[in-house]
């Protein structure tokens, strides 16, 4: 079904899978479908939008509930979606995911992206022995890294992933510090991202995975990601299995439960990429863990008490020492830098004892 | 002796309440190298952890607030055209909180000291 006369034209097309998308009766696989249509080429995605566009201006209609199949643009466009405009698309995303693990790769409008999402499919990778490569990064140091399979890994500051390719599956291990994955599609070889008690699945996305002092937390960018801790598949309590959409993000950790799924910045989660790590109400010691992953000089918090202070806030990894001096200034903390380290101590105790 | 240590102490106070008000009044200082520079602001509707993050990158200053100071507050958006003093005067408005720059690029968040 579905395929169009090689006459009809891109807008035609994506008119037809606009016009079905809001139909009562339209089936899962053909969302399915319409989400494959539209990711073949930027060009496939640009007549959809284009269609949505030229829609909304003609009917004058206040956006009836239309399934944002793009995923993104309740995240992008957010002027042009409410909330619960977003809701729907997100809840359409997930009903899609629920159906099996499908191969659809989220068309964005970043046509690199988009363009790399559809490029000629490389040639299956031969059944191979369980090979696993290693990479690390120095602190301070960002690295992108090309996978075999088209896939791309920009690993943070003193970050360590294994690789391990197979017929089967694409497996990383997120072993220390944190990740952005840029997946490449192939449905039949799902890419896991395990760290510390949990799993990440995806078929085609970009997602960010962070490792803290206690908890993973994952945050899709693009696309749609499965994370399930490792307790799920021992208890076979499919229940605690998370699904997330783009903007998404929770955090999960081998002694805790999932926490909630949250509306997250994707620009925040990723800023380290630009030398920019942002914290939203972290206790200060992961807020140290992050920035001993940049840091020249390791950061040492001593008082226990301190470790547990929650911090909001954005350092520049280039000017970290001017943020812990306005740190100093804001919260009771005192901070003694000397030439190899940099001590965090609770400011009553650096005060002489009466 | 004593006498000595206590006028010390004094002396030390007083150093710490100059060097306090030097900080103070370096603060226009601060924002007014920034106020020359109007930028694009976005900042939806939120929770003001959030939005103080997102007005952070968008203003690309460093940013610092100790969590508990925010009291779960919501925020108001600031949406246009500001430099970025001026933007988080209007993210901070009727909050209680105010802001502090504390170098070119860094600034703070805390709640209004009560003599204000």
């Amino acid at each position: 079904m579905n395929t169009f006369d090689p006459h009809t034209s891109l807008d035609e097309q994506a008119a037809y899978w606009f016009l079905r998308l809001r139909e009562n009766d339209v089936e899962p696989d053909e969302i399915e479908a319409a989400f494959i249509w539209q990711s073949q080429s930027a060009a496939h995605f640009e007549a959809f939008r284009r269609v949505k566009a030229f829609w909304a201006s003609s009917s004058g209609l206040a956006a009836p509930p239309l399934p944002d199949i793009t995923g993104v643009g309740g995240l992008r466009d957010s002027g042009h979606y409410g909330s619960r405009g977003w809701a729907i698309a997100a809840s359409i995303v997930l009903a899609v995911a629920v159906g099996g693990y499908l191969g659809f790769y989220q068309s964005t409008d970043k046509p690199d992206l988009a363009v790399r999402g559809t490029a000629t499919p490389r040639a299956p990778v031969a059944a191979q022995p369980d090979l696993s490569d290693q990479y690390a990064t120095a602190p301070g140091e960002n690295r992108t890294i090309a996978l075999a399979d088209g896939s791309e890994v920009v690993l943070g500051g003193a970050s360590t992933i294994t690789v391990s390719y197979s017929a089967t599956f694409r497996r990383i291990n997120l072993v220390v510090g944190e990740a952005l994955f840029r997946v490449q599609k192939d449905a039949a070889r799902p890419f896991l991202v395990d760290s510390a008690g949990g799993e990440t699945q995806a078929v085609g996305t970009v997602f960010d995975v962070h490792r803290g002092v206690d908890s993973v937390t994952v945050t899709v960018v693009e696309g749609v990601v499965r994370v399930q801790p490792d307790i799920a598949r021992v208890s076979s309590d499919s229940a605690i299995t998370a699904r997330l959409a783009a903007g998404h993000q929770v955090s999960y950790s081998p002694q805790k439960q999932f926490g909630p799924i949250k509306q997250a910045s994707a620009e925040h989660a990723t800023a380290w990429q630009n030398g920019e790590l942002t914290f939203v109400d972290k206790s200060l010691a992961d807020v140290v863990i992050d920035l001993n992953r940049y840091s020249q000089r390791p950061i040492v918090v001593v008082d226990e008490g301190l470790k547990s202070f929650r911090v909001t806030g954005m350092v520049t990894i280039a000017k970290m020492d001017e943020w812990l001096r306005a740190m100093e200034k804001n919260i009771p903390i005192k901070v003694v830098m000397s030439k190899d380290r940099i001590v965090l101590m609770d400011r009553s105790e650096a005060l002489p004892k009466k | 002796m004593h006498a000595e240590r206590v006028y010390d102490r004094g002396l030390k106070c007083l150093r710490v309440l100059l060097s306090a008000l030097l900080a103070v009044s370096a603060t226009p200082l601060f924002a007014n190298s920034l106020g020359d520079h109007r930028m694009s602001f976005n900042i939806p509707v939120q929770a003001m952890d959030t939005a103080l993050v997102a007005f952070a990158g968008q203003a690309h200053v460093q940013l610092v607030v100790a969590t508990n100071a925010l009291k779960g507050l919501p925020a108001s958006g600031v949406a246009g055209d500001y430099d970025p003093p001026t933007a988080l005067t209007i993210l901070l408005r009727d909050t209680g909180l105010e802001f502090q720059f504390t170098g070119p690029e860094t600034v703070t968040v805390r709640p209004k000291s009560s003599t204000k």
